[in-house]
């Protein structure tokens, strides 16, 4: 049970720069991306089309970048006194099927219920029914997860859709495989990974409206105004809208990182290089953070739940 | 050995960073924020050797409302966005470090004045830091986080600026905007259709807050009226034009009479304070408004007329 933990230069190294790049994604990516998606939820009634549907997108990724940042800010201080904690989230955003989302999402209150909870549900013996109960487990846990963040029906209603996301996944799975055969997308593996990522992406982004909604009222009225073909045209006029391109370049921005790091490793990289290098880029992260960050006292959302 | 090299590489990088953040502190404050409005008229107000009979502070509806050409003796020294606190600082500060003889001290009073949404909206920290004591505004209002952004705006005056720098470097008419003794012409018109529409959204959350008398903004506007009593300054109160649409909007949300009688009984007794009405002055002139409640250039030369033979009236004891 009792473990040492030493101090280690390396150790506060990597903290530091976990934490650094908690704090990026915090004060600059999601407290920006909080403005504009206030903005809107706060009225839903003068808000339509395109309006509604980004402010859907942006919230999935503020969600993402303000609860991951929060983790990696923990764990980064964690390390820096020499605790190696889990990782909580693996670039959900690649995830290509709603389970593999799931598995990459806030890893550790998903272990945990499925460890403790899932498991422990009864299967039964009856193969007939095993399928069933299967779902229904599933269901009844990923229910439960959406209660975990608040006693509010809107987080219930959240867990469900999820629930029936994952569980449509598994019953249409031999039908959606035919599919892909059919019009020979399992040829190009690149091109069906990318369409099953925009996918899973399109779909997990609509769900936070729930979350994300003041009241039950005001989700019906989102829904009403993000459909509603008179006004849809119109308004992608705000696709010109500075803030709205600063929000995708931010997005790309976080995309374009974190695949850098997943596939070339350039923290290890930059630990090689010498200070000439890796002090400008330390230099020019942190001020890049005091310059685009928002500070007006914005918790973190997680705080909340 | 190690150890220490590596406390000199922290102590580097440290100072690496302070150097940097000085010079980014430097650069915003000197050469960003100098294109800013506020920080022209700042510069000219100080620069211009001559004293002014009207000094006229506050908000947006006198920035673009006022025309001090036509008022005469005057500076239009009011700022967008600019709340009674700030009012407050700059006056204290013009009294107190500036060497101008001033007569009459103008402060626009409309419905919005002391809006508790106002008493938080702070902007530009770093043109405020010259005149606000953050510290003391900290204490009186309770709030910590002021503190902060006084620190904040006094050493890192371009931290979360993005916006200000992203002006600064890319927008065409930087330093450009009209200025004439302070006041900002605006050439909107009301009158047409897409004007109307899109201001009323603009101004729906200002309006729907119930809070009209905040406590704090309230207290600064007595510690205004002391401030003009103790150095013999007469203050004009004045109740700026508005539209009819935006004055029936308004009359639906604020119980009016009642917001009027509770300002009466703080101006009871003060000497040398006077209140001139004119919000129904342009109830059939839309096209003398930008929106619902600012004046566009033809209107601020028209009411600053009228304003000129009220004051002058005033003077001779004759509101």
């Amino acid at each position: 049970m009792k473990e040492k933990h030493e101090f280690s230069w390396a150790n506060l190294k990597s903290g530091l720069r976990l934490m650094l790049w908690g704090f990026f994604k915090k004060v600059v990516i999601a407290d920006h991306l909080s403005l504009y998606i206030n903005d809107v939820y706060a009225h839903p009634h003068s808000s339509v089309g395109i309006e509604i549907w980004l402010a859907s997108a942006f919230f999935a990724f503020q969600l993402y970048c303000d609860f991951s940042a929060y983790s990696d800010i923990a764990i980064g201080a964690a390390r820096t006194m020499g605790f190696r904690l889990m990782k909580n989230f693996d670039r959900p955003f690649t995830a290509k099927s709603f389970s593999e989302f799931w598995n990459r999402w806030h890893i550790s209150l998903n272990t945990w219920f499925r460890d403790y909870f899932l498991f422990a549900l009864p299967f039964g013996k009856n193969k007939k029914w095993m399928k069933f109960r299967v779902h229904l487990n599933l269901t009844i846990t990923v229910m439960l997860i959406g209660l975990w963040h608040g006693a509010n029906w809107t987080f219930v209603l959240w867990g469900g859709l999820m629930a029936f996301y994952m569980v449509f996944e598994s019953v249409t799975r031999k039908q959606r495989t035919a599919l892909v055969h059919l019009i020979r997308l399992d040829r190009t593996p690149v091109l069906l990974g990318y369409i099953q990522m925009l996918l899973v992406f399109s779909f997990m982004a609509i769900s936070p409206i729930l979350f994300r909604a003041n009241s039950f009222s005001d989700i019906g009225t989102l829904v009403l105004n993000a459909t509603q073909s008179g006004t849809f045209f119109s308004s992608f006029a705000i696709l010109k809208n500075h803030e709205v391109v600063y929000n995708v370049a931010l997005i790309l921005l976080l995309l374009w990182i974190e695949f850098i790091q997943a596939k070339y490793n350039f923290v290890h990289w930059l630990d090689t290089k010498s200070v000439l290098l890796r002090w400008p880029v330390y230099l020019l992260f942190i001020l890049c953070l005091l310059i685009f960050g928002v500070f007006n006292e914005q918790e973190f959302y997680y705080f909340q739940f | 050995m190690q150890s220490r090299k590596r406390t000199y590489k922290i102590l580097g990088f440290i100072i690496l960073l302070l150097l940097a953040n000085t010079a980014l502190d430097w650069f915003y404050k000197n050469k960003v924020m100098a294109e800013m409005i506020n920080s022209r008229k700042d510069r000219e107000f100080y620069r211009l050797q001559e004293d002014f009979k009207y000094l006229l502070l506050g908000d947006s509806h006198f920035q673009n409302g006022v025309n001090p050409m036509i008022l005469g003796n005057a500076y239009n020294f009011s700022s967008a966005n600019e709340n009674i606190i700030q009012s407050y600082y700059k006056l204290k500060y013009i009294i107190e470090k500036s060497d101008k003889e001033l007569d009459y001290i103008l402060l626009p009073l409309d419905l919005s004045t002391f809006n508790s949404i106002r008493s938080d909206r702070f902007k530009y920290h770093a043109y405020w830091i010259k005149y606000i004591n953050y510290y003391e505004l900290a204490r009186h209002k309770k709030d910590k986080s002021l503190f902060f952004t006084g620190l904040f705006a006094r050493y890192m005056s371009y931290a979360g600026n993005y916006e200000t720098f992203y002006r600064y470097f890319f927008s065409e008419g930087k330093g450009r905007s009209q200025l004439i003794l302070g006041y900002r012409p605006k050439h909107g018109d009301f009158k047409s259709k897409k004007a109307r529409k899109d201001i009323t959204q603009l101004h729906e959350e200002l309006y729907q807050s119930k809070h009209w008398l905040d406590d704090d903004l309230i207290s600064y506007f007595k510690r205004i009226m002391d401030l003009c009593e103790n150095n013999s300054l007469k203050l004009v109160l004045v109740k700026m034009p508005v539209s009819k649409q935006h004055h029936e909007k308004i009359s639906k949300v604020v119980d009016m009479e009642n917001y009027h009688q509770k300002i009466n009984q703080i101006l009871a007794d003060k000497k040398d304070v006077y209140v001139l009405d004119y919000q129904t002055l342009f109830f059939e002139h839309d096209n003398y408004f930008n929106n619902p409640d600012h004046l566009n250039a033809r209107g601020a030369d028209k009411f600053s007329a009228q304003l000129k033979t009220d004051l002058e009236k005033l003077e001779h004891g004759n509101p």
